[in-house]
């Protein structure tokens, strides 16, 4: 999985782009935890090119929303993919996240 | 080679002449082609003591051409024994001390000791001024800590580093008495000798490790089939429905289970999948199986949402802190109605196979552990005729074939939907199959895990 950032004064940026599973947690959590500051307590995780989430992944998107929770900010979802998508809606977990479309599609 | 005489001149003075061998030979010849002479000549004479000594000192050449050729190949032997005791005895003290005394012989060395971290912790050969030498040693390294060889004390002490490149700081030190110091000759020896000990030991070192590991991987094996151990073997067996239920790990341990219980007429069931991997999934595991056993049995008569409430009280905070979630759907069967019902929390697939369709059943709150007290929707049915609920971990719906396509909800939907009417274990086994055979060798990148319950009227 391909993890590119952009930091920007009040806000992160996460861009993926690939499969995240089990295997890529390790990376993202290096990655993108210290994004996740009291001054910047909102990233957004674009996840139009995630082709595939497991469990593991999704534990690891929790575990971040719940970080940046106790800093009064929170995880944005951009644009997930419908594998994605569906994998949230059969978890439940949507409801644990904003997810926003940023394509402007219907 | 050469010989010298001595004559007298003309004055009757000594003189002392150089003689080569060959030049002795020659004149012997010369005075051989003039035929036998009655009285030999002083030359002749003097030649053949020339070719004599000459003759004397070749052999004495040869005697200590010999006697250093035999040492040489004492050498060659002993330095043979040296690695033979290193080959064969990797990993042990007696090992090493066989390997100093075997210097020690080599050397000619009266006194030999091995220094550890600074310290003397093995000796051969003399005992008298162990003190000194130890102090010796220890102030020459102190004093060139870098260099492999150092040669004190007037060649008498010879100190080497072994295993320059190893992780601990080891020491060689060579002593011989003043009147027999070492010669440039036995520095290639010694530097054998280091080379040969340092060897062993950084095969020690590895040996330690590999025993060290291999400790870790038995306890972690053995933590695995504890950890495993926690998933019953066998369903329960009821004249009102029939259960299948089974979990493949995708290594020795992993985070799928389903439990059972049972009380006052009905079957208790919990399926759940620790987000996560391995032994440490399977330690959240165990405690999510006997979370719910606990539940089961304290809820005895109450209704489901108290049980899932039982369940999350014990469980959250635990996961809580690890940062994992738990996907898991609690169920219960009235034995005498073959009604069931179930609430699912973020788990899948949840399949009802009825009417020969196989209909989703949603999760209505998220996993344990993501956020806390959060009511579930109960679904009930009747499971009657061909009915049967199917349970399983998304290692089946997830499970990938070479060209990394998923084996998917939709055909395990299918495969649900031709199964009905069959034997809990006949569909069990079936899907597992398929998905083996979908897999074709692909390797499992996640536990799978399947429970069937199957309504006992109408099953073939």
């Amino acid at each position: 999985m391909i993890i590119r950032t952009e930091i920007e004064p009040t806000r992160r940026l996460v861009h993926l782009v690939g499969r995240f599973d089990a295997h890529e947690c390790p990376g993202f959590r290096s990655a993108v935890t210290p994004l996740v500051t009291a001054e910047a307590n909102v990233i957004h995780i674009d996840l139009s090119q995630v082709a595939f989430v497991d469990s593991t992944a999704l534990a690891e998107l929790v575990r971040l929303q719940k970080a940046a929770r106790a800093l009064d900010g929170e995880v944005i979802l951009a644009d997930p993919s419908d594998p994605v998508r569906v994998i949230l809606e059969i978890t439940a977990l949507a409801e644990m996240f904003t997810i926003i479309d940023t394509t402007g599609a219907p | 080679m050469t010989a010298t005489r001595t004559r007298l001149d003309r004055r009757g003075s000594e003189i002392t002449e150089e003689i080569r061998a060959d030049a002795a030979i020659d004149l012997l010849l010369s005075l051989a082609a003039h035929g036998p002479l009655p009285d030999p000549p002083a030359e002749a004479t003097h030649a053949a003591q020339v070719i004599r000594e000459a003759l004397d000192e070749l052999t004495s050449t040869q005697g200590a051409l010999t006697e250093a050729l035999v040492a040489s190949q004492d050498r060659l032997l002993a330095v043979e024994a040296l690695a033979r005791i290193n080959v064969q005895g990797v990993a042990s003290a007696e090992t090493l001390g066989l390997l100093l005394d075997k210097s020690l012989a080599l050397t000619g060395a009266s006194q030999v000791l091995f220094l550890e971290d600074m310290a003397v912790t093995m000796t051969r050969g003399a005992t008298d001024q162990l003190d000194e030498h130890a102090r010796i040693a220890v102030s020459t390294i102190a004093a060139q800590p870098d260099k492999l060889l150092r040669i004190v004390e007037s060649s008498c002490a010879v100190v080497g580093t072994l295993d320059p490149d190893g992780d601990a700081e080891r020491h060689v030190a060579f002593f011989r008495p003043s009147d027999s110091p070492f010669s440039t000759a036995d520095i290639p020896l010694i530097q054998a000798i280091d080379s040969a000990l340092g060897v062993l030991l950084a095969f020690n070192d590895l040996h330690d490790r590999e025993l060290a590991q291999a400790a870790v991987e038995r306890e972690h094996q053995l933590a695995s089939v504890l950890a495993q151990s926690a998933i019953a073997d066998e369903a329960p067996r009821s004249s009102a429905v029939d259960i299948f239920a089974r979990t493949v790990p995708a290594s020795l341990t992993g985070g799928d289970f389903y439990t059972f219980g049972r009380a006052d007429g009905a079957i208790w069931f919990a399926v759940g999948d620790v987000a996560g991997k391995g032994l440490p999934a399977a330690m959240l595991m165990t405690r999510a199986v006997a979370a719910c056993r606990v539940a089961f049995l304290a809820n005895r008569g109450g209704g489901l949402v108290e049980v899932f409430a039982g369940i999350e009280d014990e469980l959250f905070p635990h996961l809580d802190d690890a940062g994992v979630f738990i996907t898991l759907t609690v169920g219960v069967i009235d034995e005498s109605t073959r009604r069931l019902s179930l609430v699912n929390a973020g788990h899948s697939p949840v399949l009802l196979v009825h009417d020969d369709s196989a209909e989703p059943i949603p999760a209505s709150v998220p996993p344990i552990g993501v956020v806390r007290h959060r009511v579930p929707r109960v679904s009930s049915f009747a499971l009657d005729g061909r009915d049967y609920l199917l349970v399983g971990s998304d290692g089946l719906t997830e499970q990938c074939d070479r060209g990394d396509h998923q084996f998917g909800y939709e055909r395990l939907a299918e495969l649900c939907r031709e199964s009905a009417g069959r034997t809990s274990r006949h569909i069990g086994e079936t899907i597992f199959d398929h998905v083996d055979g979908f897999a074709a060798g692909h390797p499992a990148s996640d536990d799978r895990t399947l429970v069937v319950i199957a309504s006992t009227k109408g099953g073939s």
